[in-house]
């Protein structure tokens, strides 16, 4: 295992001489090195992820009482606004782009990213348009409120007793910028990935991980323009006199959806694919074996980015203005891609052997939890079923089920196993596997319930319920989880702080892991790599493992036969 | 998950046992899907951890073409045949083949719903005493093809009947339809199940399935009863000050004598008052047709008419009417 080390050692490249010892703060501010911008990305989505949740708390504490009275009505409409924007457009998607930050250059034995101030300014326009929706707070009305989906006319001026204040317009500003910057992150990122791989790093010899963020890449590059142009139009309906979207002077009340689903289909997989990504670096690692059928993996995500274009509609099965056969029919293709991952991650765990220390645990976890988000997500495929269930909560429970059981779990996932990489640290274990036993049961406690709750005809979106009192159990059990959820952050809180500093040493390479961001020490240096391993397969880091391996055998066996050296034989 | 199926609700209508029917085949198959999956899972993690007697890697399985075919065609014909079946059972629940027996045309606005059954026969919401409006109750025969004709004002709502497994959009500037045949007689909730404003959460109502004696019994009662009082020769109408609505919905008149209307708009948004002879014909008999006022008062003459029911509404917000009685 010290192969590495001596192999870093022996180029003798000299640390840059420090000009002037900066202040961190200022560092970080400038900086155009991709590691710290992804650890910005990762402190501010994951503050974003706590803002959020302090929203649903809100949001949930409403909902135990049938007759609400913990918030008014418009400040319950804010408060679930607010929580999908932030979740979705601040955490979810921008966490995906700080691991990606982070870690793609080093998978691909690149410098930086290809454009190191764009990138910068991708990631500086985040807080400014998080700064921007939330400040909606502080207008007459409140932030936006009319979902994360901001439906229109809805949310039209021309709507009656609806949204009269600036928080709507401030939240479509806000998606705006943090859109563009998602679209200057995308280009970045393919230009990286296309451009600026290390000799021998053929397309295909590419870690899983960063064939995804490529793929997401394409997807937020392909759909994004799609939704600025839906944002400008309703800013435009707004302040401007425009109707695109109001019947009453001319628009389409549908139009809206059609173009906003374009482009949010397409970005529930930029929000789940790096996930399958991460999941495909996990698994292996810890199976000790390579991705099982890495090709058809490859070809899987493509198809689900293709197909993921042509299903935007299955969010409006109801409104009689689409064509459901065919929406139904592509919906339900993605099934079979999704499939062939699930069947090639369980075939990694075949034979395998396996290991269980947290990043695992929480890998095997988004197995059996997104799974749920699939199959529930068949039931809605099927326009008839859909007619029952769509807007109900049992949608809110597929969302979670995939974004929280698929996306969450290995976020943390990810933290657990690049947190090393990252400090040099490792994150302590047993904290490690408290916050996993927190997450999972607050987690189902709080989304099983509202599978029955949907099936019961509990529609989303509502700030009391008192028709209907036989809600309330499911809706406190809820409750519950989602506090359970709040506090099972606080190990992890903890873990992250104390763990940065007094961890236990990682050294460069603790999982004995694939790719090549473990052939470099921990944490990287500011020029990534003093010397890249010659890359012959998609495991370029295990290869050298194996060689090194091989060859101290031989040396053993050679000293103990004192037969002549044979030489080096590659493995 | 066995409590899934328990909980389908499998309603009072023709069309909800057949998406009850198709629900119970796909919770079956997600099932199997979860228990082959998970269970894997749980047997490889069982079997596959690694033992302090494990040497050197274990075996280095790339993987395998034949078993990528297996799980892509396997799923695929999974896939197929559902989509199969979701054709049949959609081409079903939707047909619009026979003629409907009752029509009720449902216009959802912010929030509440009117049901309007033709021939000036409207449900509206009732007021309780503090002039809050109630849960508004609509009656259908039981055991005849009704069909629902929704629109809206100005925002989308969904007209949704949970007991039935069904909804649809209630899409300003659309008309969407559908026909449902409720087989068994009970009272029904429903609600707006598309995020609408401030009041979403109340925006609920009832459904009544009865028999068609009794239906046509209510329908004559309602009639009757919607619009009572005592008439008198001096009648005021208001809009309160911002809102989309008249204070009344029901002004009583003698008949064969000239009426005084007056009509204050409290501001806000503009209105105006048109009585006409009937909802279809509408022969003007009060107001000036294409002229609201953004406030203050009017006041006009309603020549005699003979005894009978009449209409009046508001040109700018057709949702703002109700009925002028003569007797």
């Amino acid at each position: 295992m010290t192969t590495h080390a001596e192999n870093v050692g022996s180029v003798s490249v000299k640390q840059p001489v420090e000009a002037k010892k900066r202040s961190a703060v200022l560092d970080y501010l400038t900086t155009t090195d991709h590691k710290k911008i992804g650890v910005m990305y990762l402190w501010f989505s994951f503050g974003m992820f706590l803002v959020g949740g302090l929203f649903a708390l809100i949001v949930r504490t409403q909902l135990a009482n049938p007759d609400g009275g913990f918030v008014d009505r418009d400040t319950y409409n804010q408060m679930f606004t607010m929580h999908g924007s932030i979740m979705l457009f601040l955490f979810i998607i921008p966490i995906w782009n700080g691991w990606g930050n982070y870690i793609v250059p080093l998978q691909i034995g690149a410098l930086d990213m290809a454009f190191p101030r764009i990138n910068a300014l991708s990631f500086w326009m985040l807080p400014v348009g998080a700064v921007t929706i939330l400040s909606g707070y502080f207008t007459k009305d409140g932030f936006a409120a009319n979902g994360w989906t901001e439906y229109q006319p809805i949310a039209s001026s021309h709507a009656q007793a609806q949204s009269p204040g600036s928080g709507t317009d401030l939240w479509i500003i806000g998606v705006l910028i943090i859109t563009i910057a998602s679209s200057l992150g995308a280009i970045n990122f393919l230009v990286t990935i296309f451009k600026m791989r290390a000799p021998g790093m053929t397309m295909f010899r590419m870690p899983v991980f960063t064939w995804n963020i490529a793929v997401t890449s394409i997807l937020a590059l392909l759909a994004a323009p799609v939704l600025m142009s839906a944002l400008s139009m309703a800013f435009i309906d707004r302040n401007y006199g425009g109707s695109f979207f109001d019947p009453n002077f001319g628009g389409d009340a549908i139009l809206w959806q059609n173009l906003f689903w374009f482009y949010s289909h397409p970005a529930v997989y930029i929000m789940i694919l790096p996930a399958f990504g991460l999941i495909s670096e996990v698994l292996p690692v810890f199976s000790r074996k390579p991705l099982f059928g890495y090709k058809a993996f490859v070809f899987a995500t493509m198809a689900i980015g293709a197909l993921g274009f042509s299903v935007w509609a299955h969010h409006m099965f109801t409104t009689g203005a689409v064509l459901l056969g065919f929406f139904a029919f592509m919906t339900s293709l993605i099934a079979i891609p999704t499939g062939v991952k699930f069947f090639n991650w369980l075939a990694t765990l075949w034979r395998g052997q396996l290991s269980f220390p947290p990043p695992m645990v929480f890998a095997l976890g988004f197995l059996s939890m997104f799974l749920i988000g699939g199959i529930n997500g068949m039931f809605t495929a099927q326009p008839p079923i859909d007619y029952a269930l769509h807007d109900t909560y049992w949608v809110v429970a597929h969302i979670h089920y995939v974004l929280f059981g698929g996306s969450v779990f290995a976020v943390y996932s990810a933290f657990y196993f690049w947190f090393p990489k990252v400090t040099g640290r490792f994150l302590n274990e047993r904290l490690g596997y408290i916050h996993f036993a927190l997450t999972f049961l607050g987690f189902n406690l709080t989304f099983f319930p509202m599978h029955l709750l949907g099936l019961a005809g509990m529609p989303r979106r509502i700030a009391e319920y008192a028709q209907n009192p036989q809600w309330q159990g499911a809706n406190v059990t809820a409750t519950v989880g989602a506090f359970l959820i709040a506090i099972s952050t606080l190990p992890f809180i903890y873990n992250v702080l104390r763990s940065m500093r007094y961890g236990a040493p990682a050294g460069s390479d603790p999982w004995e892991g694939n790719s090549l961001e473990w052939w470099t020490t921990s944490p990287p240096p500011v020029y990534n790599f003093a010397s890249l391993p010659p890359i012959r397969s998609e495991r370029p880091v295990l290869d050298m493992r194996l060689e090194a391996e091989a060859r101290a055998r031989l040396e053993a066996e050679s000293a103990a036969n004192a037969a002549p050296d044979p030489g080096s034989a590659p493995v | 998950m066995g409590l899934l199926t328990g909980c389908a609700p499998t309603g009072g209508s023709v069309e909800s046992r057949e998406i009850g029917d198709f629900y119970n085949v796909v919770f079956f198959l997600a099932l199997v899907v979860f228990v082959g999956v998970n269970g894997a899972l749980l047997y490889f993690v069982t079997k596959y951890r690694r033992r302090p007697t494990d040497v050197g890697m274990p075996p280095q399985i790339h993987g395998s073409t034949i078993a990528e075919v297996t799980w892509t065609v396997l799923p695929a014909l999974l896939v197929f045949g559902l989509f199969g079946m979701s054709w049949s059972s959609m081409r079903s629940v939707d047909r619009k083949d026979e003629p409907p027996n009752v029509t009720v045309n449902v216009q959802g606005y912010q929030w509440n719903w009117e049901f309007d059954y033709g021939n000036n026969f409207k449900v509206k919401a009732k007021k309780d005493a503090d002039g809050k409006p109630l849960v508004p109750l609509m009656k259908v025969p039981v055991g005849e093809r009704i069909r629902f004709v929704l629109t809206s004002d100005n925002v989308i709502h969904s007209f949704f009947l949970p007991e039935m497994l069904f909804k649809r959009d209630v899409v300003p500037g659309r008309l969407n339809q559908f026909d449902i045949t409720i087989d068994s007689a009970g009272l029904y909730k429903g609600q707006c199940a598309e995020f609408c404003g401030t009041d979403h959460a109340l925006m609920n109502f009832q459904l009544q399935a009865l028999n068609r004696a009794d239906f046509e019994a209510w329908v004559k009662d309602e009639k009757a009863n919607s619009c009572a009082g005592e008439p008198a020769g001096t009648l005021e109408l208001a809009s309160p000050p911002g809102q989309i609505a008249y204070d009344k919905d029901c002004l009583v008149a003698p008949a064969g004598q000239p009426v005084k209307l007056t009509y204050t708009n409290g501001g806000g948004q503009p209105h105006n008052v048109l009585v006409v002879k009937s909802e279809k014909e509408r022969g003007t008999l009060f107001g000036k047709s294409g002229d609201p006022i953004p406030s203050g008062t009017e006041t006009g003459e309603i020549a005699a008419q003979p005894a009978g029911q009449y209409f009046f509404f508001c040109q700018v917000h057709p949702v703002m009417n109700g009925t002028y009685k003569v007797q």
